[in-house]
């Protein structure tokens, strides 16, 4: 079951976003909603916008991108900010963890440096203040001896601690909202769990509200509580996470959970989509050439997402 | 079982500035004819290392690697060249961006001096035909093609030869997700048709088990269980297999909290005894004294560990 809007707060809500890099539309009227201390899960595949649509909550859309539609965060308008505003919203209220930890990190920045600049900048902390709230930050994301690690350079950690590492400098700032993309694909299973069940922990310790985005299904099954699935620019279908996962309607969706193979009942052939994500029609819906149901009415025009159910909402003629 | 691909107690040692690296220690296994051997591991397990090893791009430092029965040295690499081929992870880095698709595809029969000319270009056009691309791929770049369509690509490559094994490296993991189960399709069906042996290098269990015919897990450089895939899965005997089944989400099964902690330990220093037991829930003192043979607990089910799980000790 949703929350209703009644029994939470908006903190953070697009509308229509847009981001076109000359004349191409790469994210293509996102709408998205989240409530305080909420995890929304983002699924698409490369080209999907995902990416982007998270680089734009944080105003950090490279150019020559250009941004259009709304985008508030409690309350305040993001878009049309200036950057000195953004470095006050970034790193602060909100903040983000990346895939790849190495490039994301200062390689020539002492770890525990990197973490207390957003004390000092967003917290109006001392340096010295902020030394010793490292330190309990390092430990609340599981690194052990906590004082050589806040002395190390990112290269001398491993996958898994500079993922920690940059989890912790993202809370720094105690953010509303942590935006995590990919945080999990560089790493191993084994590791994976533990950053899995790492970000849970600090989800529920903090309250703050989560966006985490991936191309596995699997696992952002496993942290959020709602999921919206992107294709081409468009969110095509969204739902609670357990209602997406169980009774997928858009065959995109559908398709996507039919691929992976599944251990518990194997078969000899995989389910597959046709083609690839760079299969386009000039009009209608962008999935229909490698839809199995298409039919020319899906060729007209592009379907809205619209509610099927409460809170599930899909963009299929079909559906 | 006919051993056709066949590592032999082989070790791979890599000197560095920080000291020795044990990538392989001491792995023996074998590939039978027409079959699907999985080696799976983590990051550092040392499987890539393996893998190109039994492929001829990497000497064991001791050991060695024979195929059809016969040790492999420099010169007995040239005469089964044409037999193993290679696909890699990477099918941007892989292939030839100023190269057209079909002088690709025909390079090794080129190379290899397989045919005439004719030959080669009808063989080119075959082979596009059973990867799934159309005739006229041939005359494209590669650049022109999606991800997926570069693995179909490098696989026709690996096939032109008519190779008795192909090695592939995490050939699916620079894919998107609603592509990857067309490769995996495509590969279930070359090696129905062709009869041939694939070393499948994956740190994917679910993929692994719907391709695999036996698994090898590996890590730190060891190779710790050897089984049937449905042995494997459902009778698994080693801890740490166990704790990577355990770690994978999976749609509809909540994942169990408390899995492995820490890391694998660095190959430069590999832990003493069991190379596993740091990190693992069963470890008792014997385990870091003395290393683990690998023996069989059941006829063609071999695990390296002192107390494997479901009492077949």
């Amino acid at each position: 079951m949703l929350p209703t809007a009644a029994t939470t707060q908006t903190l953070l809500a697009t509308e229509d976003l847009r981001i076109r890099f000359g004349a191409r539309e790469v994210v293509a009227g996102v709408g998205l909603e989240l409530a305080k201390g909420r995890t929304l899960g983002v699924v698409g595949e490369s080209g999907s916008g995902k990416t982007l649509t998270a680089l734009a909550m944080l105003g950090l859309v490279p150019a020559p991108g250009m941004v259009s539609g709304s985008m508030r965060f409690e309350g305040q308008e993001l878009l049309g900010l200036e950057e000195p505003d953004w470095r006050r919203v970034r790193g602060g209220r909100i903040a983000m963890v990346f895939q790849e930890p190495m490039t994301a990190l200062n390689p020539t920045m002492r770890v525990g440096r990197q973490i207390a600049e957003a004390m000092v900048l967003h917290l109006g902390k001392s340096w010295h203040e902020a030394d010793i709230e490292v330190l309990r930050l390092l430990d609340a994301v599981g690194i052990a001896d906590a004082p050589a690690r806040a002395r190390a350079y990112p290269h001398e950690l491993s996958g898994g601690m500079r993922q920690r590492a940059m989890i912790a400098a993202a809370l720094a700032g105690r953010p509303g909202l942590l935006v995590a993309d990919e945080p999990t694909t560089a790493l191993d299973v084994t590791i994976q769990a533990q950053i899995l069940d790492l970000l849970a922990d600090l989800r529920a310790q903090t309250g703050m509200a989560m966006i985490f985005i991936s191309h596995n299904l699997a696992v952002v099954g496993e942290i959020a509580d709602e999921i919206a699935v992107m294709y081409a620019g468009r969110i095509v279908e969204r739902a609670s996470a357990e209602r997406l996962l169980s009774s997928p309607r858009h065959p995109y969706t559908q398709g996507l959970i039919a691929t992976l193979p599944n251990p518990e009942h194997r078969t000899e052939r995989l389910a597959t989509i046709p083609g690839h994500a760079g299969d386009r029609p000039a009009t209608g819906c962008r999935f229909a050439p490698r839809c199995g149901r298409a039919e020319e009415a899906c060729l007209a025009v592009e379907p809205a997402l619209i509610s099927v159910s409460a809170g599930h909402d899909v963009a299929c003629v079909l559906a | 079982m006919t051993a056709l691909l066949e590592a032999i107690d082989v070790s791979v040692h890599f000197a560095t500035r920080a000291g020795k690296v044990r990538a392989v220690e001491g792995v023996s296994l074998a590939v039978a004819a027409g079959e699907v051997l999985a080696l799976v591991g983590e990051s550092g397990s040392g499987k890539s290392t393996l893998g190109f090893t039994l492929a001829g791009l990497q000497s064991p430092t001791s050991g060695a690697v024979a195929y059809a029965g016969r040790g492999l040295d420099r010169a007995g690499w040239r005469s089964v060249r044409r037999d193993i081929q290679i696909v890699f992870q990477d099918p941007f880095g892989a292939l030839d961006p100023r190269m057209l698709v079909g002088d690709i595809i025909g390079e090794p029969l080129r190379v290899q001096q397989i045919g005439t000319a004719a030959e080669r270009r009808a063989r080119v056009m075959q082979l596009l035909d059973q990867v799934g691309l159309p005739a006229e791929s041939a005359q494209r770049f590669a650049h022109e093609f999606s991800g997926g369509q570069r693995q179909r690509i490098a696989i026709a490559r690996a096939l032109a030869p008519r190779p008795k094994l192909i090695v592939a490296d995490e050939p699916l993991s620079a894919l998107d997700v609603s592509v990857q189960s067309q490769i995996l399709n495509l590969l279930a069906d070359i090696r129905a048709a062709e009869g041939l042996a694939l070393l499948f290098i994956s740190h994917d269990l679910a993929v692994v088990h719907h391709l695999a015919d036996r698994v090898a897990v590996l890590y730190l450089g060891h190779l710790v269980e050897l089984a049937s895939r449905d042995e494997l899965f459902e009778r698994t005997a080693h801890p740490y297999t166990a704790s990577l089944l355990a770690a994978v989400p999976r749609l509809g099964r909540k994942r169990t909290r408390g899995g492995l902690s820490g890391e694998m330990p660095s190959p430069l220093a590999p832990p003493s005894g069991c190379v596993f037991h740091p990190r693992c829930p069963k470890a008792q003192d014997l385990c870091a004294e003395s290393a683990p043979l690998l023996r069989e607990v059941t006829s063609g089910h071999a695990v390296s560990c002192h107390f494997p799980l479901g009492g077949q000790g």
